[in-house]
């Protein structure tokens, strides 16, 4: 319960930040506003078994891809936009609404239907005939049993067991007798046992449920089991999530991911330099004449002036 | 932990991923464009992340470290797209890019 309380709070603190990021008119208020959505998805991340990335969290997007925001916030000297420069688009805020709803909907039957959230599912047996056969019932991953019934009804006395899958077994206790029916008057009475047990939840009933019977039973007729359980996330490993683990799924199980991003980030960082270095500087637009009569004051507020740019070439000339 | 439901994070993934997509479209300032790139990318990890954990599946989380790589790598790229954006156009709006409009 503590822990959904800390995942909610860290939710709306996300939710907050990531709107306030993309809300507000001054860049480094914005820039701050997403070290809020990163720190706030980081702990999310530690929530979620993810104790490896949570810190990756932190370090690459905080401590590199933050700082790089606000120097080329700083390097251009990006200031607020003014009031009425970008002009509101309800189609924006209208098509980001229908996508939330659009994702958010799909999303939310998943994830209670991955843990069947207020909802429970029933599991029989195959075939319930007994005799030489022995019905089994498999219950899925991530189940526990809330109550497991076992029923059977036999012709006669018969001893039958349910094994679970810890091994654990159940008898049925054959109590009420009834007869049904005379096949034939001169034949004796045949006696069907019907009755049930519940056998007391057992926990993670994952696996496979058998129900065996006595060869010595005259005659069964019908015999199920009925599991009746609720989803809960799958038990990982405590090493879940852990730097080594991690590590052992990418560096040893994904190799080529590996090499592939790192050529990647390579050839990222010579094309950042090929596109902003100093030999890349061509103007399409030439700046406006009146911009530097205006003594420093900017026509638009918020774009970058040239002449104020401080770039290598400059230093050089 | 077991009481954290999936359903929770999926949908609160899905909002973070439509506020990141507000931005990219309603924002006409290319830095905060960028910014709201990195939120989409941080919105689809909380997902991953999370059908990981529900679904005790390490490929989740082997994705995420790759599109932190790959984060880094589209945030240095931009970042100069933006620095040479800003000395083409001497602006950083992206409506200034109208070289090709007829």
């Amino acid at each position: 319960m503590f822990i959904d309380i800390i995942a909610v709070l860290l939710g709306v603190a996300a939710i907050t930040s990531a709107v306030l990021a993309v809300t507000r008119a001054n860049p480094i208020h914005g820039a701050l506003a997403l070290m809020g959505f990163f720190l706030a998805l980081s702990g999310l991340y530690t929530i979620l078994a993810a104790p490896f990335l949570a810190a990756l969290q932190v370090l690459i997007y905080v401590g590199a891809i933050l700082v790089l925001f606000l120097f080329a916030i700083m390097l251009l000297d990006l200031k607020a936009v003014p009031p009425g420069a970008e002009p509101p688009r309800p189609g924006a805020l209208l098509g980001a609404v229908a996508l939330a709803v659009a994702l958010a909907v799909p999303l939310a039957i998943g994830g209670i239907a991955l843990t069947g959230w207020n909802g429970r599912a029933t599991y029989r047996a195959e075939h319930t005939l007994g005799g030489a056969s022995v019905p089994r019932i498999v219950v899925p991953d991530r189940v526990v049993a809330e109550d497991v019934i076992f029923h059977a009804e036999t012709l006669g006395a018969a001893v039958v067991r349910a094994v679970a899958p810890d091994g654990t077994t159940y008898d049925l206790p054959l109590g009420r007798r009834q007869p049904v029916r005379v096949e034939a008057p001169d034949q004796p009475l045949p006696f069907v046992t019907e009755d049930s047990l519940e056998i007391p939840p057992a926990g993670l009933a994952t696996g496979t449920w058998e129900v065996r019977v006595d060869p010595s039973a005259t005659q069964i007729t019908n015999l199920w089991l009925e599991v009746r359980g609720r989803f809960v996330w799958r038990p990982v490993a405590a090493d879940f999530g852990s730097t080594p683990w991690v590590g052992l799924r990418v560096l040893a199980e994904q190799p080529a991911g590996v090499e592939i991003v790192s050529i990647l980030l390579l050839v990222a960082a010579v094309a950042a330099i090929a596109i902003a270095g100093p030999d890349a500087r061509r103007s399409a637009v030439p700046p406006a004449p009146t911009e530097r009569s205006e003594g420093g004051t900017r026509p638009t507020g918020w774009s970058s002036e040239p002449e104020g740019t401080l770039t290598a070439g400059e230093v050089h000339a | 932990m077991i009481l954290f439901n999936p359903a929770f994070a999926l949908v609160l993934g899905a909002c973070l991923f439509a506020a990141g997509a507000y931005g990219v479209l309603a924002r006409r300032q290319i830095i905060v464009i960028l910014m709201s790139i990195e939120i989409l990318l941080g919105a689809v990890g909380l997902t991953l992340v999370t059908l990981a954990r529900a679904l005790a599946d390490p490929g989740g989380q082997a994705l995420v470290l790759f599109a932190m790589a790959v984060s880094a790598a589209e945030a240095a790229v931009g970042l100069a797209i933006l620095v040479a954006f800003s000395r083409t156009f001497h602006s950083t709006d992206a409506d200034a890019a109208q070289t090709l409009r007829g």
